[in-house]
């Protein structure tokens, strides 16, 4: 059981962003989406959801093609989106944030996070910016979704959190397959088993997360002299 | 004195709080001004005048009423508005055509002359309050506007359809990733809006008599109201209401012809001091992940 996307193609706001990508996340896998800025990658997500107009190519899951599917349908075939802000409702507590969309009672997401437990009654406006990406996490893990698309989670955290963030990761990945977008390689590379490289809305390489540097397509796609990488 | 004033400015907010709290809901979860809420309302009004006029009590005239204005709701959100979503200038002229159309044919059918409310029994009758006497039917009033707004926060806060409808309010596209279907949404919160509608016009005749264009005018005053308290936000709708009703009492007890003024004026101060109304989110925060 995959999730693939095979040669798609996508438009925001009119405007071509996705020329061909490829890409296959087996159940249980974390596949990290990298690139530079503007490659492609967070409308590669918002694609998958339906959030970008599909334009040509293909997506499906378990065999069920997506690409005709209302947002809805597809977060009710068992994909999970969580943004780069976290995609929390600011005017609803934290308890509402995991119920709304949990198959699950909400109570159990607090063995893999019981940082939340204190948090449950407060508006979730009134988080801070770890705890949001947290409860982002855990909404994706009360969903119960076997596929999670997360799009940059260490984007703007402190070291500390980011420790906690990257453990998250790993406690979702015993649950789902994750296709993970992310700027920050180390973070990549502790959570991830594949990646696949985007340049210019498109994908140019795919490997073992462990063969990353050696890409051909590594530096051009990636934005980095000789012999540097990204923190 | 003071007291009765106070009282009337209560029951005045009770009452654009009833016809306010659907139309902001409508807002939050369309996002467009539903002017056919005029129109409902005003089918709230004979609703109520027929049924007292049968003998009903003010109970089921008030039943009649709310069904009456969520069940033609219902109908145009499902005929015309579901395949305009999307289109903003489109829903909104739908919306004014349908208040246009509802309030010509009560016009039609009834004539344009004002009916009185044949009210009876305790509710026509008064009470001593602080040496004045004060209509009972104000004192229902407010109960009534107490009750909704329990009733609403209850519904919003307890049930998983009020979550839902939360959700929508805040992000439609937010509430889809998680899974929530929203166009069944709209139509809940369009129909509610329009038993809301319904049953403040039920309320609004015997203190305003009945006649046609009832709905078109209370339609600027909800309009403030909405806008003052926050657009989607039910307990900044409680908070305009009661500024607007209280305004009005008090400065209509104190300078009549400027009660309107001093209505419009509040909504200028607060909007130049909070653009997004007393509750409403700002303006940075609607709906960002839209597609």
């Amino acid at each position: 059981m995959s999730l693939v996307l095979q040669e798609v193609r996508a438009r925001v706001a009119g405007i071509p962003v996705l020329h061909g990508v490829d890409l296959s996340l087996r159940a249980g896998g974390v596949v990290a989406l990298l690139g530079r800025n503007g490659a492609g990658k967070t409308t590669t997500l918002r694609t998958v959801l339906g959030l970008a107009q599909l334009e040509g190519g293909g997506i499906s899951c378990g065999g069920v093609d997506l690409g005709r599917l209302p947002t809805w349908r597809r977060a009710r075939q068992g994909i999970f989106y969580v943004p780069e802000d976290g995609g929390v409702f600011q005017d609803l507590s934290v308890l509402e944030n995991l119920r709304i969309s949990a198959r699950m009672a909400p109570e159990r997401v607090l063995g893999p996070f019981p940082e939340l437990g204190p948090l449950l009654p407060r508006r979730a406006a009134l988080l801070s910016g770890g705890e949001r990406k947290i409860l982002a996490l855990g909404r994706a893990f009360a969903s119960g979704s076997p596929w999670l698309l997360i799009d940059e989670p260490s984007l703007g955290l402190a070291p500390g959190v980011l420790r906690r963030l990257a453990q998250a990761v790993s406690t979702l990945r015993e649950h789902a397959a994750i296709l993970l977008v992310e700027q920050n390689l180390g973070f990549a590379q502790a959570v991830a088993d594949e990646y696949v490289l985007m340049h210019q809305g498109r994908s140019v390489d795919h490997g073992p997360i462990a063969a990353l540097r050696e890409s051909t397509f590594f530096d051009t796609a990636m934005h980095f002299g000789s012999g540097q990488g990204g923190s | 004195m003071l007291l009765n004033v106070l009282l009337a400015g209560l029951s005045l907010a009770a009452f654009y709080f009833i016809l306010s709290a659907g139309l902001s809901l409508v807002f939050g979860i369309m996002g467009v001004l539903n002017f056919a809420s005029a129109g409902y309302f005003v089918l709230g009004v004979y609703a109520t005048w027929y049924g007292l006029g049968h003998g009903w009590g003010m109970l089921p005239a008030l039943l009649l009423a709310a069904a009456v204005g969520g069940a033609v709701a219902w109908l145009v959100e499902a005929a015309l508005l579901r395949p305009l979503y999307g289109n903003v200038g489109g829903q909104i002229l739908t919306t004014l055509g349908v208040m246009l159309i509802l309030g010509e044919t009560v016009n039609w059918i009834f004539g344009p002359q004002i009916q009185e409310e044949p009210m009876q029994g305790l509710l026509a009758g008064t009470v001593v309050l602080g040496g004045m006497p004060f209509p009972v039917y104000r004192l229902l009033l407010i109960a009534a506007g107490i009750m909704i707004f329990l009733l609403l926060s209850s519904v919003l806060r307890d049930t998983a359809i009020g979550l839902k409808v939360r959700a929508g309010v805040e992000s439609q596209t937010l509430a889809e990733l998680a899974g929530v279907r929203v166009a069944p949404l709209r139509s809940f919160v369009y129909a509610a809006g329009g038993v809301l509608a319904g049953l403040a016009g039920g309320l609004y005749g015997p203190f305003s008599g009945v006649y046609p264009t009832a709905g078109v005018d209370t339609l600027l005053l909800t309009f403030i109201v909405v806008v003052i308290g926050g657009l989607g936000s039910v307990p900044g709708t409680l908070a305009a209401s009661l500024v607007i009703g209280l305004a009005e009492a008090l400065v209509g007890f104190y300078a009549p012809n400027l009660a309107l003024t001093v209505n419009v004026l509040a909504m200028i101060v607060i909007l130049v001091l909070r653009p997004q109304g007393l509750l409403g989110k700002p303006p940075g925060r609607r709906d960002t992940h839209a597609a």
